[in-house]
């Protein structure tokens, strides 16, 4: 591959100048997958040298007893004495060292090896391979720390993101950075558009995010604009998506004979079926004709398609290049039927890069843009609360009633009266008829525009500025329809009812930094120093309702301007939309000391409109240090290639909160707030009424998030294992959110800074990657992230912020955040089983501890008396669940041969906990049980878990227990891939590449959890700092896909293989270099060159290093000096020009003029000791660098020209 | 040092943008602020609907749980809980336990909302420039005093701001100081208001805060046996108030304030008591179903007539919106309302369906029977299931708990025929054809009963002036609209007519408390052993498995609820010394499971 890569300079194939009594050699030259084609073959010590050809083969005429040494870029050098040999077959190692993956970190890149803090990074390329929707979800196999969970199935819902646990109880989502541009959107993003995603995970790196770094902060690099001929990119792939687990409700029997065994249990007559059903209804499931409707299954789609379409442009010449990047996506819920669950995303992405001026090599005016336009649409069902989900309608529908009348209408519960009887419940509805006419008319429009405008300057190398203007525009909006319709007496709606609604708003920013790199002997410097001005402007939305479509139930025409406008049912508003400024100054050193001891120092200044003058700004400091202890002279463990040690520390902060927190603001005219004062009929006004409705807080200030890391890389076994570890300890202050304040205020809470909590953890990664030939090569990566979450402080007597009650309807506060317990964490009784006998029940009364009701019986759960007070109150709840996982767990595998390859990703998340109620006990005895229900207990033995089966509106279901709450370990196989690149057996084919492959999505998750999903990002539309509430989650589909990725180049300049593994790709700038390489090499251009035998031809070259700042010889140099001495005797009419120099990075001129001719003296006068005459001696002295463009080291130097 | 110079030039550049304190601030355009808001009549205006809003709060969907009415109702011997399994506070309430943590929480807070509100506008009104600044302030003053008398009999010993300042040290009053603060609130808007009677727009006037004094001088003076109550002091020149240190309110005061009321209020007695309660409107009362049908009845208030009897009202809208304030629409209604029967069929003409909360005590119904037996109020105030063929007792595959089979009438969602068989859930829909809801809201049950809800009627004031100045003509003149003949003015008749006049009215169960405890322990013991179905099982009501039952509890708390454990937790947040005392007689072992 790397031979491929400079192919086009194959010409360069040398022979060499053949000195007198020289010895001719030959070999091949080959790495672990096949020939190296280019590599330098050069006799040490001269600029004798030859390139290998295409096979990897070199011929060269070295003097006896010479030494070679044989280098190519990515390669370990090879210093080989000749001897008596003259093949030489030579395998070059790889030197990852020199494949230097660069890293993105906020306002700039750096190198891997020297990052000190934790970041990880995730190439675009890997992330395409997954074929998810969003990028989120393709990170979830390949990113330790960062905590990535589906918060609904449906399509285009997002993900519960989290850094390193929970930091808040506020707004704990990560920064996102899209090509620089805080704040956007990155499910806005086609995964194809991306290049890279970058993760700052610990606080020293977010630092220079600080304001907002609090969470983390995720980079995203799209692609970029790269020179070179054009390259065409297809990426496209077509899957069907299906259900991977269902839950099956109880058929119609199954229903009958449950509801029987209840009435049985609570001693009630038994239903007479056959006389409160139709007699027509009532044979048909007799007779096994009607099993029953099972509403899950029948709003179901089966077979939902899901599609993407993306294609890449990139291209250009050196002074001018572009990425022009457009996609869409389309896909459909696997739920949702009759009307429609969807998500469609098109996105069209540019950018470019332009060199202005450039002068002597050096680009000193470079402008450049970055440009994404996304627009989205969303169809959605009910993923709500259990008033608002259809796949909870789903699992607890009547599985008595049809689905349609005969005539192919929705059966409405008149249709079952009129049936002849329907005496069950009044309650009775259609759930697939309540999501088509309630839920499932609606449209989600939304659009986001990304711009960005630089300008580089770079006055002398290495100093560049670089300011750079960022606008970004988001609106959307939203049209939904509620026809009018009849299900029952309870659910209807008298009229349709049209709404929409459309918001604009858009932000600047812009952002100047500085960017200074220089050295000075081993000591590197990259110094930044930059601000940024951010202001949110007016954005404005508008809402309007209306009832009364003029083309009544047709979709299409629901538009508020097609109603019959009546003016009593309309509904309007209209607001502003933000308002708000960041103003930064930031500065960041990154030094290292010889690739060997590196310190980073991050300082940033944030001031932000969302607080009060005096409380606006906060300063955001980070150090972190890193040791490569490989590089030690020292280091001599031949199986560790690279070890560093690395540690940060740092401060972080978060302002994420509504502005005029500080005001004391008076709402007026909301709909909320007013009093209809009236005479005579009833009024149709609400009133207006006007009051202070918040407690100010002029106090009100940053959240600042503190952390600790401490880690290393290694990399293991000739840079095959590649090892990451961290450990973290990050604490949370101050968080910013909506405190209860004291009750006879009579206002609501401010947002004030409320809290305190420690996330501790650590993750680790495994990477092996081998390849063991051009054709065969495999990776296989194996990732876990440990936190622990536990709030310390909460700033209230009582150190408890509560969540809701009525999760499910009736039952007592559910989650809450307390101090010494995870955020969120389930918060009910604990129960110890099921009473399965009076003997039980004295036994348990007899210790002295309490029951839930006095009067228990067989059959009811044991709830736990925690304090053995004889009483089961709210002092006997406990945590008995925490929704936050203790690991998440990613594994890779990936092996390529010969054309084919095949890959599988997975993720696991363990330790966590889901609360689980596909019915709500409360309301009615008729709602459909899952085939659960047999697990409960119905005589002795039968459950230790599950009560007796009674109406659930009793004790043992209405309390809150751990009955509900379910361990929900799971690990998922996310992808199966299985590819093959057509272009191995068609090589003539026009393509880079013609890779076509399927891939299984999602085919097995293994869990104990029996719901739908054991992925539980949602709060089912409780406080959003909630997570792990499954009420009819939305789950995330089953999918078979095939798909192919096209590579047209412009030329054969150069190829990629997507599909191969990643370490084949040799990334664009060491090509680069590769060609700098062969250019800088001096080597003449001659076939054959005749000399006289014993007659120096000469010139012969040499040079001789020098220590930093003395004119004194370094000792391994030493040796030359005799070499030199004794060519100069072997040819008595040659003489010697020796020149000498200093690296013109440290010193003064005028010291650099002293030290070098102090330098070329000390050569003279070891030559004269030698026995040189002075005659034969020329001096001169060169005061600074020899070049400049070299490392200082090489700048410390006498050279010795001997002709 | 060239490069240091080029360097220096371009950070100056990049910083030169720094001149950030102004570009960071920014201007709320989304509401007003205190620095301009109140400054005008309209503002002011708008201020003091936002103090009557909280009469609304009090009647959604939430707060109607924790409602003073409600719980008044419950917690007394007219009513049981009831409710389905799934309403353990409402049974709680009967039973004088708690449910969660934070049972009143929401009750509390909404009433302390109401009187910041009235704090904020008695300090900003006068500024405003307001016409009628006494009858606005007047208002104001009676707002608060109103959320005061609903806290005070609730929670007892609670903190009392009167000024519109956040202060965590105010302190927990009770008895006499707390008492004193809402009798002075009922005075000075007693003495500032013109002697005008309202229009009935839902503007409370002079004879409303002379009433309230009165309710809140009998129970105070009663349950806490102090007959004169020291005001504190209070200056405010510009409604022309000026209370003394060491002024007294004593019985006779309050007396004349009733007798002022009672002559020249201008409100007068519904002729027949049927009348007042919206049953009787035209469109439901001649329902063939309607087992009130025949009798001549009609509603005073028909066709938005004006209730010459009531004094001061929740009034409603058909704004309803479970996004905003669902308790435009009386909620509590609903609560009360039949449950789980075929109201839209008739089946229980002429209620409609609700909650089932409240089921009347049985043994009310005995009493009343044997002690008053041609009382035409006991008709008019209660209907038993029996008038109701096809009623299920037990509801249909619901659960309802205490179900006694009566329900009363007062407040209740009131339904009429369409005419097609099947009934509109607010008998408003018939009497106003076409009257437009807010979206989603026509025929809905739960928020069409928009008629007003009385919370003072004049009857009331008639037996204060009997009970505080002895007056036998008032209290004659309450029963003869009754068709009962003159009884002896003393301490058991008073009792009893109150007892049936303002039934389900929430005045009940201060009356017991104010009769000393030895009367409240065994009028609600009354309710121990009654008949009830619990889910359509024939039961009793056995409530001293929980806690000892009514008397015991009643002993333990004096009729007291707790205060929410948060409050309790907050105000200890600026030291232990200002950390709220419990109510005696509630902690964890109190909590009501279920029944």
């Amino acid at each position: 591959m790397k031979g491929k890569l400079i192919a086009s300079l194959a010409f360069l194939l040398l022979g060499v100048a053949a000195l007198a009594q020289t010895v001719r050699i030959s070999g091949t030259v080959v790495d672990a997958v096949g020939p190296v084609i280019g590599a330098s073959v050069i006799e040490s010590g001269t600029n004798n040298g030859a390139i290998t050809d295409l096979d990897g083969n070199f011929v060269l005429n070295v003097r006896p007893g010479a030494t070679i040494e044989i280098s190519s870029i990515g390669y370990k050098t090879q210093v080989i004495p000749v001897g008596t040999r003259t093949t030489f077959n030579v395998t070059l190692e790889d030197d990852t060292e020199l494949l230097e993956e660069v890293v993105v970190v906020g306002y700039g890149v750096q190198k891997k090896k020297l990052v000190t803090g934790s970041t990880v990074q995730v190439k675009g390329d890997d992330l395409v391979k997954i074929n998810s929707t969003s990028a989120l979800g393709a990170m979830q196999a390949s990113s330790p720390g960062v905590s990535i969970m589906n918060a609904s199935g449906q399509p285009g819902d997002g993900y519960n993101v989290n850094i390193r646990g929970m930091g808040t109880i506020g707004s704990y989502e990560p920064l996102y950075v899209i090509d620089g541009v805080t704040g956007g959107d990155i499910n806005s993003l086609n995964p194809s558009d991306i290049e890279s995603i970058d993760v700052l995970k610990d606080a020293a790196s977010a630092a220079i995010y600080g304001a907002r770094g609090a969470n983390g902060v995720i980079l995203i690099t799209t692609k970029q604009a790269k020179e070179g001929s054009y390259t065409v990119t297809y990426d496209g792939y077509y899957g069907i998506q299906n259900v991977q687990r269902m839950t099956e409700p109880l058929n119609a029997q199954q229903y009958m004979d449950i509801q029987d065994q209840i009435n049985f249990n609570m001693g009630r007559p038994l239903t007479d079926w056959a006389s409160i059903l139709s007699p027509s209804l009532y044979n048909s499931i007799k007779d096994g004709s009607f099993k029953g409707t099972n509403w899950l299954d029948e709003i179901r789609n089966p077979n939902a398609p899901t599609q993407n379409h993306a294609v890449n442009v990139i291209g250009g010449s050196d002074i001018s290049k572009f990425s022009l990047g457009l996609s869409y996506t389309g896909q459909e819920g696997i739920f949702g039927k009759p009307a429609a669950s969807k998500y469609e995303r098109v996105t069209v992405r540019l950018n470019s890069d332009h060199v202005i001026w450039s002068k002597d090599g050096l680009d000193i005016i470079t402008v450049g843009e970055n440009l994404t336009f996304v627009q989205t649409k969303q169809n959605t069902v009910g993923t709500g609360d259990m008033y608002w989900n259809d796949i909870y309608n789903g699992l607890s529908g009547n599985p008595l009633v049809p689905v349609y009348n005969a005539d192919g209408s929705y059966t409405e519960y008149d249709d079952l009266k009129n049936l002849g009887v329907w005496n069950l419940d009044p309650y009775t509805s259609n759930p697939v008829a309540g999501l088509y006419y309630r839920r499932g008319h609606n449209d989600n429009h939304g659009y986001a525009l990304n711009m960005s405008g630089n300008i580089r300057v770079q006055p002398v190398k290495g100093l560049t500025w670089k300011s750079q203007f960022n606008y970004r525009m988001n609106s959307g909006s939203y049209r939904g329809y509620t026809l009018a319709f009849k299900l029952t007496d309870y659910d209807k709606s008298d009229n349709d009812i049209v709404s929409q609604s459309g918001w604009a708003g858009w932000s600047w920013s812009w952002e100047n930094t500085v960017n200074w790199l220089f050295n000075a002997g081993q000591n590197h410097f990259d110094v930044m120093v930059g601000s940024t001005l951010e202001h949110s402007g007016f954005g404005e939305s508008v809402n309007a309702q209306n009832s009364g479509v003029l083309w009544p139930n047709q979709w299409k025409y629901a538009y508020v301007g097609n109603t019959s406008g009546d003016p009593s049912k309309d509904d309007m508003g209209g607001s502003t939309w933000g308002d708000s400024g960041l103003a930064s100054f930031f500065g960041r050193i990154n030094y290292d000391y010889a690739e060997k001891y590196m310190l980073t120092l991050i300082l940033r200044r944030d001031g932000s409109s969302n607080f009060m003058r005096g409380h606006r700004w906060g300063t955001f400091p980070s150090v972190s240090a890193g040791w490569v202890i490989s590089n030690e002279d020292w280091w001599n463990v031949g199986a560790i290639d690279f070890f560093k040690l690395r540690g940060s520390w740092g401060q972080n902060g978060n302002c994420a909160i509504d502005n005029f927190q500080y005001l004391a603001t008076v709402a007026v005219g909301e709909p909320t707030g007013g009093y209809s004062f009236y005479t005579g009929p009833t009024s149709t006004n609400s009133g207006t009424g006007s009051f202070a409705n918040k407690l100010a807080n002029p106090d009100v200030t940053w959240e600042t998030s503190q952390q600790l890391d401490l880690g290393f890389d290694a990399r293991f076994f000739r840079n095959r294992l590649n090892v990451v570890f961290d450990w973290y300890q990050k604490d949370t202050r101050d968080w910013l959110v909506n405190a209860p304040v004291m009750g006879h205020y009579g206002l609501d809470a401010p947002y004030i800074n409320g809290g305190d909590v420690r996330n501790t953890g650590y993750e680790i990664a495994f990477n092996w990657s081998d390849a063991r030939s051009k054709d065969f090569s495999y990776s296989f990566g194996v990732n876990a992230a440990y936190n622990k979450n536990i709030v310390t402080r909460i700033a209230n007597e009582e150190g408890i912020f509560h969540g809701p009650g009525s999760v499910v309807q009736g039952i007592d506060e559910l989650f809450r955040a307390q101090v010494g317990y995870p955020i969120g964490y389930f918060w009910t009784y604990d129960t110890d089983g099921v009473f399965q006998n009076q003997a039980e029940i004295d036994a348990w009364k007899a210790q002295g501890l309490g029951t839930i009701v006095e009067n228990v019986v067989p059959g009811d759960l044991k709830f736990v008396d925690r304090n053995r007070d004889g009483k089961i109150d709210s002092s006997d709840k406990t945590m008995t669940g925490n929704p936050n996982p203790d690991w998440n767990v990613g594994l890779n595998f990936s092996v390529y041969f010969k054309g084919f390859d095949l890959g599988v990703s997975g993720y696991g998340m363990f330790g966590h906990q889901v609360f689980r109620s596909y019915r709500r006990y409360s309301d009615s005895q008729y709602n459909n049980y899952t085939t659960e229900v047999y697990k409960y207990w119905h005589g002795e033995g039968t459950s230790n878990r599950y009560p007796r089966l009674v109406a659930g509106t009793n004790y043992n279901f209405m309390n809150n227990s751990n009955i509900f709450i379910e361990n929900a370990d799971f690990f998922r196989i996310q992808t199966a891939t299985f590819g093959y690149d057509l272009k191995r057996a068609w090589k003539k084919a026009p393509f880079g590449q013609f890779r076509i492959y399927v891939q299984a999505q999602n085919p097995f998750v293994f869990t104990k959890y029996m719901g739908l999903d054991p992925e539980v990002g949602s709060s089912a539309g409780f406080a959003g700092w909630a997570k792990g509430i499954d009420l009819g989650f939305y789950p995330q589909a089953r999918t078979y896909i095939a798909g192919v990725n096209i590579t047209f180049n412009g030329s054969n300049r150069k190829t990629t293989d997507a599909a191969a593994p990643a370490n084949y790709n040799i990334p664009e700038r060491i090509v680069e270099k590769l060609v700098e390489r062969v250019k800088e090499v001096p080597v003449e251009v001659v076939k054959e060159v005749k000399v006289p035998a014993s007659t120096f031809v000469g010139p012969y070259t040499d040079d001789l290093y020098f220590v930093l700042g003395k004119a004194e010889i370094r000792p391994d140099e030493a040796f030359k000096l005799g070499q030199i001495a004794q060519i100069l005797k072997d040819n008595p009419d040659a003489k010697i020009t020796v020149t000498g120099y200093a690296d013109s990075g440290t010193g003064t001129a005028s010291i650099n003029q002293t030290l070098s001719e102090q330098r070329a003296q000390t050569v003279i006068d070891m030559l004269k000791k030698a026995g040189i005459a002075a005659s034969r001696i020329i001096s001169a002295a060169a005061g600074g660098d020899r070049d400049a463009s070299r490392s200082p080291e090489s700048n410390r130097v006498a050279v010795c020209i001997v002709k | 040092m060239k490069r240091i110079m080029k360097l220096a030039a371009v950070a100056a550049l990049a910083f030169s943008l720094a001149s950030c304190e102004s570009f960071l601030d920014t201007t709320n355009y989304w509401g007003k602020d205190s620095s301009n808001f109140p400054a005008n009549e309209t503002d002011a205006q708008q201020m003091l609907a936002g103090i009557y809003n909280i009469l609304n709060f009090g009647a959604d969907g939430t707060s109607a749980l924790t409602n003073h009415y409600v719980w008044s109702m419950a917690a007394s011997d007219d009513a049981l809980g009831g409710g389905g399994q799934n309403d353990p506070s409402m049974q709680a309430f009967d039973l004088l336990l708690n449910f969660g943590s934070d049972r009143y929480n929401l009750l509390y807070t909404d009433r302390y909302k109401g009187i910041a509100r009235a704090n904020a506008a008695i300090e900003a009104m006068p500024n405003c420039g307001v016409a009628e600044l006494n009858q606005y302030m007047g208002e104001a003053f009676f707002m608060r005093a109103w959320y005061y008398y609903e806290l005070a009999s609730m929670f007892g010993n609670i903190p009392c701001p009167v000024e519109s300042k956040a202060d965590p040290t105010q302190p927990q009053i009770s008895g006499e100081p707390l008492w004193a603060q809402i009798l002075e609130d009922c005075k000075i808007a007693a003495d500032i208001m013109p002697a005008k009677q309202s229009i009935g727009d839902g503007h409370v006037d002079k004879y409303a805060a002379e009433a309230l004094m009165g309710r809140a001088y009998l129970f105070a003076s009663g349950f806490y046996g102090i007959s004169d109550f020291t005001l504190p002091a209070y200056e405010n020149e510009s409604i022309g108030v000026s209370i003394a240190e060491g002024t007294k309110l004593t019985k006779a005061d309050v007396g004349a304030y009733i007798t002022d009321c009672v002559n020249n209020s201008g409100y007068t007695l519904v002729p027949d008591f049927h009348n007042l309660w919206s049953y009787t409107n035209r469109c439901s009362i001649e329902d063939p179903l309607n087992p009130w049908a025949g009798k001549g009845y009609k509603w005073v208030e028909d066709d938005g007539a004006r209730n010459p009897e009531a004094m001061f009202v929740v009034k409603f809208n058909t704004q309803p919106d479970w996004g905003t304030t669902v308790g435009y629409a009386n909620e509590m209604a609903v609560f009360l309302g039949v449950r789980g029967q075929n109201s839209v069929g008739g089946d229980t003409m002429p209620f409609g369906q609700g909650w089932g909360m409240c089921p009347v005590n049985p043994s009310l119904v005995e009493d009343w029977k044997t002690l008053e037996p041609n009382d035409q109020r006991l008709d008019a105030s209660i209907i038993s299931i029996e008038k109701w063929p096809n009623y299920v007792i037990g509801t249909n595959g619901d659960s309802f708990i205490q179900e006694t089979g009566y329900y009363q009438t007062k407040v209740m969602p009131v339904v009429a025929a369409k005419g097609d068989g099947t009934y509109w859930c607010s008998f408003t829909n018939a009497m106003y054809p076409g009257i437009t809801w807010c979206a989603g809201a026509e025929d809905d049950m739960q928020r069409n009963c928009v008629n007003d809800m009385i919370m003072i009627r004049f009857a009331e004031v008639l037996l204060m002036d009997a009970e505080i100045n002895g007056n036998q003509a008032s209290f004659d003149r309450v029963r003869a609209r009754a068709g009962l003949p003159s009884k002896p003015l003393n301490e058991e008749n008073l009792r009893n007519e109150r007892r049936w006049e303002l039934a389900f009215e929430g005045v009940r169960f201060n009356d017991m408390r104010r009769y000393g405890e030895a009367y409240a322990v065994a009028a609600l013991e009354k309710q121990q052993g009654v008949k009830i179905w619990t889910n359509g099982v024939q039961d009793t009501n056995n409530a001293s498995k929980y806690n000892g039952g009514y008397g015991a509890r009643y002993k333990a708390t004096k009729g007291f609820v707790p205060l929410p454990a948060s409050q309790i937790a907050l105000s200890a947040g600026a030291g232990e010394e200002y950390r709220y005392s419990q109510n005696e007689g509630w902690g964890p072992e109190y909590e009501f499971a279920g029944w």
